[in-house]
C-alpha cells in the first residue's frame, strides 16, 4: 500500500495542484516575514516554518526545471 | 499517559485532513488540496497563536507532515510517466521535513524505533505478515504492475523504491513520528487508532471504501507491533515486502 496511488492525478491537477501550493508558499514565507518582528517569534516558530517552506521550495525548484525542459525539448 | 480527551485545536485538524481526502475519494482532488491548505494555515496559527502545551504543539507539528505529503505528491511535476520511477522523487522531498522534525523535536533513535536487535527472527517475520498483507490488499485493489515484466534489474529498482523510499518515509512519518506524539498527547491505544485512521483515510485517493477500512486496520496493526516492538526495520520490511510482492509480483501471477 502506497498513499500515492499508480498514476493518479491528471497534467491539469498536477498543474492546478503546483499553482496552489506556490501560493501557499508565498503565503508561508510572508508569515515568516510577518511574525519575525513579533512577540510570539522564537526558535520553535523558526524552525518550524522552514520545516513547511523548505520542501515547497524543493517542489518549486522542481516546477521550474521541469518548465525549461519543456522549453528546451 | 497522557490525557484521553482531545482539545478542540488538536481534533479539529484531524478532522480537516478527513474531510480533504474524502473529496479526493470524490475525485474532488483540487477542492481537497485547498481544504488540505486552509487546514495547513490553521495548523500554523494554532502553532503560533494558540495556547498549547509543547507536546500538544509538537503533536500539531508532526501532523503536518501528513500534509505536506499530499502538497507535494499532487503539485510534483510528473517528470516520468512511470510511477515507480516518479515515486522517489515525491518522497525524496519528504525525507527533508522528516529529518528536520526529528531534529526539532529531538527525537531520540530509541523513540524512532532506529535499532537492529533480533532482525534475524523480525526480517522473517516481516516477509511472513507483509506476503499476507499484499495478498489481502490484491483481492481489493486488483493493480496492475508497476514494472515491465520480472527482469532482476525491474525487481532490485521496485525493491528500492518501495523499501528505502515509501516503506522508510511513510513508517516515519505515521509510526516513528506521529504515532509516538499522539501517544504523548492522548496515551498508548488511542495513539495506535488515530494514527491508523489518518493511515487509512490517506488512502483515500485510490477511491475505493475496502482500501481505506484495510488501510486503516492495517495501520491499527502495525501501530500496534511497532508500539510492543519499538523497530522501526521490522516494520519498514513488512511494508515494503507488501509493497513488491503487490505491485512488482502479484500482477504476474494472476492466480488468486
Amino acid at each position: 500500500m502506497t498513499i500515492i496511488s499508480n498514476g493518479q492525478f491528471s497534467l491539469e491537477v498536477v498543474t492546478t495542484g503546483g499553482e496552489l501550493t506556490n501560493i501557499f508558499l508565498i503565503i508561508l514565507l510572508s508569515i515568516s516575514l510577518l511574525v519575525a518582528d513579533t512577540k510570539y517569534w522564537n526558535g520553535y516558530i523558526s524552525h518550524m516554518l522552514s520545516t513547511f517552506y523548505k520542501p515547497l521550495l524543493l517542489v518549486f525548484v522542481a516546477i521550474v526545471i521541469f518548465k525549461i525542459i519543456l522549453i528546451i525539448l | 499517559m497522557g490525557e484521553r480527551i482531545l482539545k478542540r485545536q488538536l481534533y479539529f485538524p484531524i478532522i480537516g485532513i478527513i474531510d480533504a481526502e474524502l473529496l479526493m475519494f470524490y475525485s474532488q482532488t483540487i477542492l481537497g488540496l485547498g481544504i488540505h491548505i486552509i487546514n495547513f494555515l490553521a495548523i500554523i496559527f494554532i502553532l503560533i497563536f494558540g495556547k498549547l502545551k509543547e507536546k500538544e504543539k509538537n503533536f500539531l507539528y508532526s501532523l503536518t507532515l501528513v500534509i505536506l505529503l499530499r502538497m507535494v505528491n499532487i503539485s510534483t511535476p510528473q517528470f516520468f510517466t512511470n510511477t515507480l520511477q516518479q515515486y522517489p522523487l515525491i518522497y525524496g522531498i519528504m525525507f527533508v521535513p522528516i529529518y528536520l522534525i526529528i531534529k526539532g523535536q529531538q527525537i531520540s533513535s530509541d523513540e524512532l524505533g532506529i535499532n537492529f536487535k533480533k532482525l534475524y527472527i523480525y526480517i522473517p517475520l516481516a516477509i511472513l505478515i507483509g506476503f499476507i498483507a499484499a495478498i489481502s490488499e490484491y483481492k481489493i485493489l486488483n493493480p496492475i504492475a508497476m514494472i515491465g515484466d520480472l527482469r532482476f534489474s525491474n525487481i532490485a529498482l521496485i525493491i528500492l523504491v518501495m523499501f528505502v523510499f515509501i516503506a522508510t518515509a511513510e513508517e516515519f512519518i505515521f509510526r516513528s513520528i506521529l504515532q509516538t506524539r499522539l501517544e504523548k498527547v492522548i496515551g498508548l491505544n488511542y495513539g495506535v487508532l488515530i494514527s491508523g485512521i489518518i493511515f487509512g483515510i490517506m488512502h483515500a485517493s485510490y477511491g475505493i471504501i475496502n482500501e481505506i477500512i484495510f488501510a486503516t486496520i492495517f495501520g491499527i496493526i502495525m501501530g500496534y507491533i511497532f508500539q510492543k516492538v519499538r523497530n522501526l526495520p521490522f516494520i519498514i520490511s513488512i511494508h515494503g515486502t507488501a509493497n513488491v510482492i503487490l505491485f512488482g509480483v502479484l500482477p504476474f501471477y494472476k492466480l488468486i
